[in-house]
């Protein structure tokens, strides 16, 4: 009886997440080591044909060859998270800093103005730029208008508009934990930089950047688990030419009915975002023991 | 114009900053403005219209879609917070529960998983299990993934809460329940307010895991802008979307007010 | 029926209060003592010297490790909070910020049962005690921290407990308010004729308002005493060094007569001490106050020579630190008188005088 007390507030929840969420992705991870029935689902036998298709490509006569093709596509997810997760530190620091150093009242408002796009729908965020970028958008529009160019140049259905795409959707989640970080940062801290002989950049370098790290790297850690298994960005911007790692799992599990492939891609990209989930467990661990910059 | 005197100060970062925000913004003006085009056009101006408006008003699969869009929402709403308003609590006020780190790590764990991962994960456990409820089963996937977005600002809200408050309560007669009903619900109610704002606007907005769930019939309203924007762009999409948006911006609005009103 | 006058209104039996952790923290080790009836009872101490820890066990937020608690003579270890006729002053006042004034005092009379006008009635007197009544309608939020405390105090007292806690109650205010505030509770606790437990860490708040006190230490009550017995009388070092200001000194008995013994501080010093029953033989610590020692000019046959090293001028009072001859140091406390003119300075050479029955020799 006291038990059950002491769990019936905690239970709900977690059994819900334990069912829905947990159990699901232990099933995928099952699924992905048996066969696929070619009419969707999967055959109850061992198999690791879905990782080894990674790599391999069986041809016509049943020989194995290596076939880049899959691993490119992994590759080039990662790159484009990467490039994002770049990206948004550069742009995300220097504004984390200016709301920073405002008045209070000040700061509330402009975090509320980073965080209500953040908080809209991630489709509109995205057809938006559809208007921006096509041939007939804005940029277009203008840049036609001014003579700059004679014809449009295109820029939609790029690798750069699914990352420009990925900046703007993700951005917020980096600035908000950069900016948690430097809220709490003394600002004597800068003074006594500064009184120690230390230059505008040189303080920044040496003492806010240093010190603001935590947040740099919780930023980028939120910003790439996204990136890595984005689908509406790719899927719009890219126009599914440069096919990644989000598409190519729901394609899997929509047309293809190849679930064992599908299943051991998200295998994959959940073993990616764990390896980024311990790198930052380290790092926030590491944190502040360098003695010496 | 006096110059400033913050140490912190940097130059270039406030127009830097300026336009950031400009950057953030214009995308989304754009959507607005053209959707009050009234030409087919959804990027070239041709004067002021409410007709986009009133077509998707008088389109019967967009009402659908969005009455589909609005019980998800609600019931998932619901369900969410009021099990994140528990969980909450015995996290933060239940003494002999054991393993508390386990179980803060379990509700958070939507958050750590990336959404199409989630999504496919979802689909394959209804579709292994044969579960087949219609709506059902988009409330049921959009109730997990809300729970951490409706548990974060509960628990931050409990945790700013000064313990003392419950314990002059106990102090002062009350027992456990009339402590619970009324100190801490009227002292937690805006966390609990911001906090099921949220699970409503993330599950309002969901897309991925609603595509990837949802059967032939439960279509929401972003899988129905979505199917709209593969065809083509019309303005007729800027209209829906813009309510989608005013929705959204209204009730991250709201929460923010709420949550600063009831600062301690 | 049993006179409640007589019977001790706390009375604590062997309690040990330990958390859990490796190794266990002991908050409070085998503790037993008793609070009379209508008496101002403070426990003084450091902060971690286990004194809220038992303030909190009394009131129940915390449960016993092992031991009793009597409230006048009835067993209370294992009541929960709500059912003991026991309120508390919190540090940081803890009024519901969601209730006005008169609502968080009639707060404890409605959980009892009171009907609504009755609690209102109550409170609303209460608050008057006080002098609150006319910020009623308030929210705690717009009062002052003074007047917060008053709150505070008005909504503990409304359900006329047997016994009050106040967990250092003045500790959030500044210093002039804190002055009258002792006053004013030592007035309310004469006008309710309910037992106080005061909790605090400035000595001065005890000795001025108490009539008794507990220093405790490390999780033990080191003395209970009145408040100038424990300043004349400490029992041993720590309550010495604690309350006031003290010069120590390590010495032997060389030889004793009637009740004045003499002990070898140094190789050439000797000082004489009063003392009540024979010292031990060994090492013994001897104590007196820098306020009992005079400074003088010219030697007698009672006297110490000694060089002033260093003098601090404290307003009413200046503390002159002088090394005796072949000796340790030892700082005199004068009175400053007419021009506030130094009796010495650096450098000079002194004379210091020691009354025998200023000097106490402590437990080891």
């Amino acid at each position: 009886m006291q038990r059950i007390r002491t769990f019936a507030g905690i239970a709900p929840a977690t059994i819900m997440v334990v069912c829905f969420m947990l159990l699901p992705i232990l099933i995928i991870v099952v699924y992905s080591f048996l066969e696929k029935n070619p009419y969707g689902g999967v055959r109850p036998e061992l198999s690791f044909e879905a990782y080894s298709r990674l790599l391999l490509e069986r041809d016509f006569d049943d020989n194995l060859s290596f076939n880049p093709s899959y691993l490119l596509i992994l590759f080039r997810s990662i790159w484009v998270a990467a490039v994002s997760v770049a990206a948004c530190v550069l742009i995300g620091f220097p504004v984390a800093y200016y709301i920073a150093m405002q008045p209070a009242e000040r700061r509330n408002l402009l975090i509320l103005l980073i965080t209500i796009p953040f908080w809209t729908n991630l489709l509109i965020r995205t057809y938006c730029w559809i208007l921006v970028l096509r041939d007939t958008g804005l940029i277009n529009e203008m840049l036609l208008s001014l003579g700059v160019i004679q014809s449009p140049i295109p820029l939609l259905y790029t690798e750069g508009a699914i990352i420009l795409g990925l900046i703007y959707t993700y951005v917020p989640f980096m600035v908000l934990p950069i900016y948690a970080s430097l809220e709490r940062l003394d600002v004597r801290l800068i003074e006594a930089s500064r009184d120690l002989y230390a230059s505008r950049i040189g303080a920044l370098r040496h003492v806010v950047v240093p010190l603001s790290l935590p947040g740099i790297v919780a930023g980028s850690i939120l910003v790439f688990i996204p990136c890595l298994g984005a689908f509406i960005a790719p899927e719009l911007l890219g126009g599914g030419k440069n096919l990644m790692l989000g598409s190519l799992v729901q394609l899997q599990f929509s047309t293809s009915r190849d679930w064992p492939f599908g299943s051991a891609l998200s295998v994959v990209i959940m073993i990616v975002v764990m390896l980024a989930l311990l790198f930052y467990a380290r790092n926030a661990r590491n944190s502040g023991t360098e003695l010496v910059h | 114009m006096p110059k400033s005197r913050d140490i912190r100060a940097l130059p270039g970062l406030k127009w830097f900053s300026l336009g950031f925000f400009v950057y953030l913004y214009l995308p989304l003006l754009i959507l607005v403005i053209f959707s009050f085009n009234a030409t087919k056009s959804a990027t070239v101006w041709g004067g002021f219209s409410l007709d986009w408006y009133a077509k998707a008003l008088a389109n019967d699969d967009i009402r659908r879609a969005a009455w589909n869009s609005l019980v998800i929402a609600t019931t998932a709403t619901v369900f969410s917070t009021t099990m994140a308003t528990m969980a909450a609590l015995s996290l933060t006020r239940n003494k002999s529960l054991p393993r508390k780190p386990l179980f803060n790590g379990m509700l958070l764990l939507p958050l750590m998983v990336p959404e199409i991962v989630t999504a496919v994960a979802t689909l394959t456990l209804f579709a292994t299990i044969g579960l087949s409820l219609g709506l059902g089963n988009i409330i049921i996937a959009h109730t997990v993934f809300c729970i951490p977005f409706a548990y974060l600002p509960i628990r931050a809200r409990l945790q700013g809460m000064d313990e003392s408050l419950e314990t002059a309560a106990r102090d002062l007669y009350a027992s456990k329940w009339a402590t619970l009903r009324f100190v801490t619900l009227p002292l937690l109610a805006p966390g609990i307010v911001s906090g099921a704002m949220l699970a409503f606007i993330i599950s309002i907005d969901d897309f991925i895991i609603t595509l990837m769930v949802a059967e032939a019939g439960s279509t929401t309203l972003p899988i129905y802008i979505y199917s709209l924007v593969r065809i083509g762009i019309t303005p007729e999409v800027n209209a829906v979307s813009t309510v989608l948006l005013i929705i959204s911006i209204f009730f991250v609005t709201l929460s923010y007010l709420v949550e600063k009103r009831g600062k301690f | 029926m049993r006179d409640e006058s007589l019977t001790p209104a706390i009375q604590a039996i062997d309690i040990c209060k330990s958390y859990p952790g490796s190794p266990p923290v002991e908050a409070l080790k085998n503790e037993s003592l008793s609070i009379n009836d209508n008496e101002f009872f403070t426990l003084l101490g450091p902060s971690g010297c286990g004194k809220t820890t038992l303030l909190r066990l009394i009131a129940g937020f915390e449960d016993l490790t092992s031991g009793e608690l009597r409230l006048y003579g009835e067993d209370i270890s294992s009541m929960p909070p709500e059912k003991r006729p026991i309120n508390t002053v919190f540090q940081h006042y803890a009024l519901f910020p969601h209730m006005t004034v008169v609502e968080n005092v009639a707060f404890g009379l409605r959980r009892r049962g009171t009907d609504v006008s009755q609690a209102q009635k109550t409170a609303l007197e209460m608050l008057d005690l006080v002098q609150m009544s006319q910020f009623a309608n308030r929210r705690p939020s717009q009062l002052s921290g003074g007047q917060q405390q008053r709150v505070s105090l008005a909504r503990a007292l409304a359900p006329h407990p047997k016994v009050l806690l106040l967990d250092e109650p003045l500790s959030a205010l500044d210093l002039k308010l804190r002055q009258s505030m002792r006053t004013e509770l030592k007035r309310l606790q004469r006008e309710t004729g309910i037992t106080f437990v005061f909790v605090t860490h400035d000595q001065e708040e005890a000795l001025s308002m108490s009539d008794r006190i507990a220093v405790m230490s490390a999780g033990r009550v080191q003395q209970i005493a009145s408040p100038s017995e424990i300043y004349e009388q400490p029992r041993n070092r720590f309550v010495a060094d604690f309350i006031g200001d003290a010069n120590f000194f390590q010495g032997k008995v060389t030889h004793q007569n009637g009740n004045t013994a003499r002990f070898r501080i140094s190789p050439e010093i000797e000082i004489a001490a009063r003392t009540e029953n024979t010292p031990p033989a060994g090492d013994v610590t001897l104590f007196v106050r820098p306020e009992k020692l005079d400074l003088l000019t010219s030697a007698t046959s009672e006297t110490l020579p000694g060089d002033v090293r260093e003098i601090s001028y404290l307003g009413n009072t200046t503390d002159y630190a002088i090394d005796l001859r072949n000796g340790p140091s030892i700082v005199v406390r004068s009175e400053n008188h007419h021009n506030g003119d130094a009796l010495a300075l650096p450098g000079d050479a002194v004379h210091v005088g020691i009354d025998p029955s200023a000097v106490r020799v402590l437990e080891a």
